[in-house]
């Protein structure tokens, strides 16, 4: 075979082998490939927490405790992760998810809609609950038409920021539903909104100044937790385990977390927990 | 006799512009192998008759090589028209996304190609459910309850949910199809959300 042939034999094969690759090339997808789950949570796994909430995570006497709190630390003995806890306002759940590393979960009084679902997935529900109103003893409202023109203070980034537009109030948002607090039994507020659950755990731990109006619950509060986005199989792995914490642990943890809170409607059915997502596609 | 033909496909495929996709490309995979044939073949022929110096009439080979691509493009065509006609999957569309709530059935008419004359099969259809509410909490735990209306009588709900495949069963010499929607969602809120389809097609 002389040269200019097999130069013409090698183009011929060139080009084959081109046409044969091109159109699979063009359809390879992306390589975000999703880590493990038993090693994306395998020694000191980063928990984001909601800061300084009675009944749920509260940081006293050098110990953390809490229904989150419990959750968590079960999750680890159950899972083999060391736990640590980080600190972050309601505002910054999410953002801690989508920086890489800042927090692996989060298990923070985190109710699951369809718009954070678009950024990060959630897995639960592991508590139901609505939106409820506290205010001083001093100063009850009964209903909803007591709350006209009340200023009412809400934890900034909550999904009770935004359900309180549907309603004639003041709004007004701080970082924390500790500094909430603080400006109730100052007189600087009517009344403080947020899930019935929390603010009774106001109540249970210290409360003794402050009442839940019994005539007002808004919406529907449904807690997850907070993973990545397009995480799947993390997901489902998650999610088989919170079945066994909810069948397992879920009435014990309530008992010792919020003692004297009601846990009617408020424990989900572990059997019929949230699908979980399917990764978004291009 | 060949512009006949092209303009005969041109037309098939603009007045079937869900097939015409497929159409083309069976027509220009077969077209591609023909020409690419022909190619070859002429430049080895015009090499050959530049080392000798002599011009011959086309051989036997050439001849059956293009007989046989003629009678592949009008194969080609007329295979894939009498497939598409009696047994390819069809492309089923529903119009605009329309909101679906609890407790009151929105129906939906999936336009089921009607120039295929298909005579039942089994509708697939993967719902996509949108949130028309910045605190809904509907999307994933949602059922879409589908109760699929033949001939104007209910068949069986099929539950269904977001971005998950479902399908109905539509018996033979069905002539019309209507699907109720429904939502079922969790927990004591009021649902409303946006409900499309996507990759639905009658599979016969």
């Amino acid at each position: 075979m002389n040269y200019s042939r097999r130069a013409r034999w090698g183009r011929w094969m060139l080009a084959t082998a081109l046409v044969i690759t091109m159109p699979s090339l063009a359809g390879c997808p992306g390589a975000d490939v999703e880590p493990e789950p038993s090693e994306y949570l395998s020694g000191e796994v980063l928990i984001g927490i909601n800061t300084d909430l009675p009944g749920w995570s509260e940081y006293s006497n050098g110990v953390w405790q809490g229904f989150d709190i419990a959750l968590g630390r079960w999750l680890g003995e159950e899972l083999g992760f060391d736990v640590r806890y980080v600190n972050l306002t309601t505002n910054e759940r999410i953002s801690a998810l989508e920086a890489d590393g800042a927090v692996k979960l989060v298990i923070s009084n985190f109710s699951i809609t369809d718009n954070r679902r678009e950024t990060i997935d959630m897995v639960g529900p592991y508590f139901t609950d609505s939106q409820g109103i506290l205010t001083l003893k001093t100063k009850p409202i009964a209903g909803r038409k007591d709350l006209v023109d009340k200023s009412v203070c809400v934890p900034l980034g909550s999904t009770t920021e935004l359900r309180l537009g549907d309603m004639t109030v003041v709004a007004t948002p701080e970082n924390t539903l500790q500094r909430c607090m603080e400006r109730l039994r100052a007189g600087e507020v009517d009344a403080v909104s947020s899930d019935r659950v929390i603010l009774e755990g106001f109540v249970v731990h210290g409360g003794d100044d402050l009442t839940l109006a019994q005539n007002i619950r808004v919406g529907s509060e449904r807690y997850g937790i907070g993973i990545p986005n397009n995480r799947p199989k993390l997901c489902e792995y998650l999610r088989d385990k919170l079945s066994k914490f909810i069948d397992d642990k879920w009435d014990q943890t309530l008992r010792d977390a919020l003692p004297g809170v009601d846990p009617k409607d408020r424990k989900p059915n572990s059997a019929a927990l949230d699908p979980c997502e399917k990764p978004a596609t291009e | 006799m060949s512009t006949v033909l092209a303009v005969a496909v041109t037309v098939y495929m603009f007045a079937q512009p869900q097939r015409g996709a497929s159409v083309a490309a069976g027509l220009s995979l077969a077209g591609t192998l023909v020409a690419t044939g022909l190619t070859i073949r002429t430049a080895v022929r015009a090499q050959q008759e530049a080392v000798t110096g002599e011009s011959r009439p086309p051989s036997t080979a050439v001849k059956f090589w293009a007989v046989a691509g003629l009678a592949a493009s009008l194969l080609v065509p007329s295979s894939v028209w009498v497939w598409n006609r009696w047994f390819s999957d069809l492309d089923v569309t529903y119009g605009n996304a329309v909101d679906v709530r609890e407790g009151v059935w929105t129906v939906v008419v999936p336009d089921i190609d009607s120039a295929s004359g298909w005579k039942g099969g089994e509708l697939v259809f993967t719902p996509v459910l949108q949130p028309v509410s910045d605190l809904s909490d509907c999307v994933v735990p949602s059922i879409l309850r589908v109760e699929p209306r033949l001939d104007g009588r209910a068949g069986t709900e099929v539950p269904a949910r977001h971005d998950e495949q479902s399908s109905i069963n539509i018996p033979d010499r069905t002539d019309h199809v209507e699907l109720g929607l429904q939502l079922d969602a969790p927990a004591e809120q009021i649902c409303i959300v946006k409900v499309s389809f996507k990759d639905s097609q009658l599979r016969r």
